[in-house]
């Protein structure tokens, strides 16, 4: 008989390795936040989005989350007017990534809450087996 | 153990006295239909040995990740519940044998 | 035997709580995932009911059966705390709660238990 509180612990295990995908691609958007393009009028640094999914897993027996897809924002590019930058079109603009630090602070925080989360479900998982098992101990 | 002590146990259950030395052993064919008292300490062995049964077959279960760490402390405890009254049972019903076989005639 | 019914409720007690536990985890770990909706398993009372067959049983040498399990429902979340636009319904803190609650009801689940059978073999001594 599957055991309950075995696959709560892959579950959060998945959670756990969701989140930190996600903590990965808030940290490459955060870092490349100001990385224009090398050849004038190029397209900068675009902001990375994931998306997760809920799939059957065969040797857990039970649905886990996962990564769909890691794609592009397509909302347009911060425009600013430098026309002594190398990346500066014909008209002097240059084109910013579409990264807000701020929103991706948010992200941040929203993850970790998240993993802190996940990581408190795994723990009591376990320390609920750890119970079970201490019944037998000195009785 | 218990096993063994079946027949003499339901020797002193029967409604028959007991006459001097004679084994108890050679009652246990009349006994066969059975008085209460022995034929509960008959189930009650029998419960025993089941539930240890059980409670190791799940616990090798358990070992070989097969079954869940809740259904292996449950068969234990009960396992060890069982004997536990069994062993009770036994040392009465010894001390009560004991007992009646030093009574003078 | 009075304590067998005891122990018969304590351990569906403990598989419910198992599984109450699965779900909170699976809740917690879909947070962010589009369009999944919170759930929860139906409440302990519900499933007592059904199943007033185990009750009556007396043979320790049956506990190994698989118990019956409590359903897993989709849980209209009556008063959200908060709405996603990605149709997302897991509210991370509610859960959070629920797990609180299973772990403190597991403990004492636990504890109930381990004392009736110390006080059973204790009464075998004797």
């Amino acid at each position: 008989m599957v055991d309950p509180l075995k696959v709560s612990q892959g579950i959060a295990a998945a959670g756990l390795d969701v989140q930190s995908h996600r903590m990965r691609i808030i940290a490459e958007n955060m870092a490349n936040a100001q990385s224009t393009a090398n050849t004038p009028g190029g397209d900068p640094y675009t902001r990375k989005t994931i998306v997760f999914s809920n799939d059957f897993d065969e040797a857990l027996g039970s649905n886990l989350v996962g990564v769909e897809q890691i794609g592009k924002d397509p909302s347009p590019y911060r425009v600013e007017r430098n026309p002594s930058h190398p990346a500066a079109d014909a008209d002097g603009n240059v084109k910013y990534p579409n990264v807000n630090i701020l929103v991706e602070m948010a992200d941040m925080r929203e993850s970790n809450r998240s993993y802190e989360a996940n990581l408190q479900m795994m723990k009591q998982s376990r320390s609920m087996v750890m119970m079970t098992i201490d019944m037998l101990r000195s009785s | 153990m218990l096993e063994q002590l079946l027949p003499a146990i339901s020797g002193i259950g029967s409604s028959t006295p007991v006459q001097g030395d004679t084994s108890v052993r050679s009652r246990v064919a009349v006994t066969e239909t059975g008085d209460d008292f022995g034929n509960m300490l008959a189930r009650m062995a029998s419960d025993t040995f089941d539930t240890l049964k059980a409670a190791e077959a799940t616990s090798v279960a358990g070992i070989t990740d097969k079954a869940s760490v809740q259904q292996v402390v449950e068969s234990v405890m009960a396992a060890e519940q069982s004997l536990q009254t069994a062993l009770a049972v036994r040392d009465k019903v010894v001390s009560a044998y004991l007992e009646i076989s030093r009574m003078t005639i | 035997m009075s304590s067998i019914y005891l122990f018969n409720i304590a351990s569906q007690r403990s598989h419910w709580l198992a599984v109450r536990q699965e779900t909170v985890t699976g809740n917690i770990a879909h947070a962010n995932t589009p369009g999944y909706a919170a759930r929860d398993v139906q409440p302990f009372e519900a499933v007592l009911q059904s199943s007033h067959l185990a009750m009556a049983t007396s043979d320790p040498a049956h506990v190994a059966d698989t118990p019956p399990g409590p359903d897993r429902v989709e849980a209209a979340e009556e008063d959200d705390w908060q709405t996603y636009d990605s149709g997302n319904t897991v509210s991370i803190e509610k859960e959070l709660v629920k797990a609180g609650e299973v772990n403190s009801a597991f403990a004492l689940n636990n504890s109930v238990v381990k004392t009736f059978h110390r006080m059973l073999l204790a009464s075998a001594k004797g």
